[in-house]
């Protein structure tokens, strides 16, 4: 719901999350999946090396989300 | 010996007029008149001592007033509990019952209880400062509110233990607290027999309703090497020693802190509060909720254009609407001021 709050104020949001579904029944726009629920940025269970790149590629992944054209809920991998 | 309750009603069920005597300003009536007297009649722990009266249009339009004018009338009055109500698909009737209960509970620190339909604006205004019972949506129920209303204003005065909201019939007050349900019922073998009914094609009941959203329009694509950029999370993770005391669920306030300087975020500094998943992880590694060294390394290349010093972070789990559009709505006022146009937001 904070998410959709932001985006009404004419913000683009890209809403990075593990329960996709969630972030699309309280309205999210551009959703991201995330790796898990306690670790949404990187796999918990890989290497502090491994994590590191993880977490720059899902931050690139969603800065291409939100330069995306969209015309309804999207879930992007 | 009997409790002392007061009740509050409206000018039309306070018998002072209709709409035409909206304007009524509060006033205190010592005894019973309609549903105060059909409340006293149901109790058995308390007794009804006064009603206090209000138009529902004075109370909209000068809601701080009257809210001040009741708390100067009942100065002085001994008194266990409030009721309000009730109010049924009323708006202004169910508004006027929570501002009521919640400046009532707040000043003289005693429970309140209404009673209102679901749908009435009324409910979602304060839930934590009040009870409100699952109410008619016409002024026909008026037979099926009333005992339950008693029926809680009993138990809550013969200091009985008050069982969750579906059990007792009000409506989520947004607390958290462990119970023992019967019959060992853990979550996981609810879970399954959910689960069993919803392969079988058989009715379920989720525990987790979720109402139908209304949608806002999507924002166009942005650039972020254009763009000021914001980082705004749900995950929890605050400070180690958690300045603002963001609660671990149900949450009123969001903490906003400054990043300016910092590369990463280290174990030891902060820590997660959310009290929605295993926090261990977080704690560990605390980028796994904020991943501020990939931000970093992205703007350094210049894939993000501007990052914003601030982050602000809140838990989401179980905070519900009000506070979670009112919270949006207060970051937005510090994103805007800082021109920020995109916002990359993390939850679990």
């Amino acid at each position: 719901m904070m998410v959709k709050e932001i985006e009404r104020s004419g913000i683009t949001v890209v809403h990075v999350a593990n329960m996709t579904a969630v972030a699309q029944s309280i309205g999210s726009n551009r959703i991201l999946k995330a790796y898990s629920i306690p670790a949404a940025m990187a796999d918990m269970n890989e290497t502090p090396e491994i994590q590191a790149k993880q977490r720059y590629q899902l931050m690139s992944r969603a800065l291409e989300v939100l330069n995306t054209e969209i015309k309804e809920q999207t879930v992007f991998q | 010996m009997m409790k002392k309750v007061i009740m509050y009603l409206n000018q039309f069920y306070g018998g002072i007029g209709g709409e035409d005597k909206a304007d009524y300003e509060p006033s205190l009536l010592e005894g019973v008149v309609g549903p105060s007297k059909a409340l006293d009649d149901m109790l058995t722990a308390g007794t009804v001592t006064y009603t206090i009266l209000c138009g529902d249009g004075y109370m909209a339009s000068h809601t701080e007033e009257a809210l001040e004018k009741i708390g100067r009338l009942l100065e002085g009055l001994e008194f266990d509990i409030l009721a309000a109500g009730p109010a049924f698909m009323s708006g202004r009737y169910g508004v006027s019952c929570a501002e009521v209960c919640n400046y009532v509970h707040k000043r003289f620190k005693i429970p309140a209880v209404t009673c209102m339909f679901e749908e009435n604006p009324g409910r979602e205004m304060y839930p934590q400062s009040m009870y409100i019972m699952a109410g008619s949506k016409s002024g026909a129920g008026m037979r099926k509110d009333m005992p339950k209303m008693a029926a809680i204003i009993d138990k809550i005065l013969k200091g009985e233990e008050i069982l969750w909201a579906e059990a007792e019939g009000y409506f989520p007050r947004g607390f958290r607290w462990q119970i023992q349900l019967p019959k060992e019922q853990t979550a996981a073998k609810r879970t399954v027999a959910m689960l069993k009914k919803k392969l079988d094609g058989e009715p379920f009941e989720t525990e987790l309703p979720i109402d139908a959203e209304e949608m806002v329009p999507i924002a166009p694509p942005r650039d972020a090497s254009k763009s000021r950029v914001a980082f705004v999370s749900t995950g929890g993770l605050v400070p180690i020693d958690n300045p603002d005391h963001i609660p671990s669920a149900a949450s009123t306030r969001f903490g906003r802190y400054d990043l300016s300087g910092k590369d990463v975020l280290k174990s030891g500094e902060w820590k997660s509060v959310h009290g929605g998943y295993d926090q261990t992880y977080a704690n560990e590694q605390p980028m796994l909720a904020m991943p501020l060294d990939a931000i970093r390394k992205l703007e350094a290349e210049g894939k993000i254009g501007y990052f914003h010093p601030w982050f602000y972070t809140t838990t989401g789990n179980q905070t519900n609407r009000v506070n979670s559009v009112r919270m949006a709505k207060e970051i937005v006022e510090y994103l805007k001021a800082d021109d920020i146009d995109t916002v990359i937001f993390g939850s679990a």
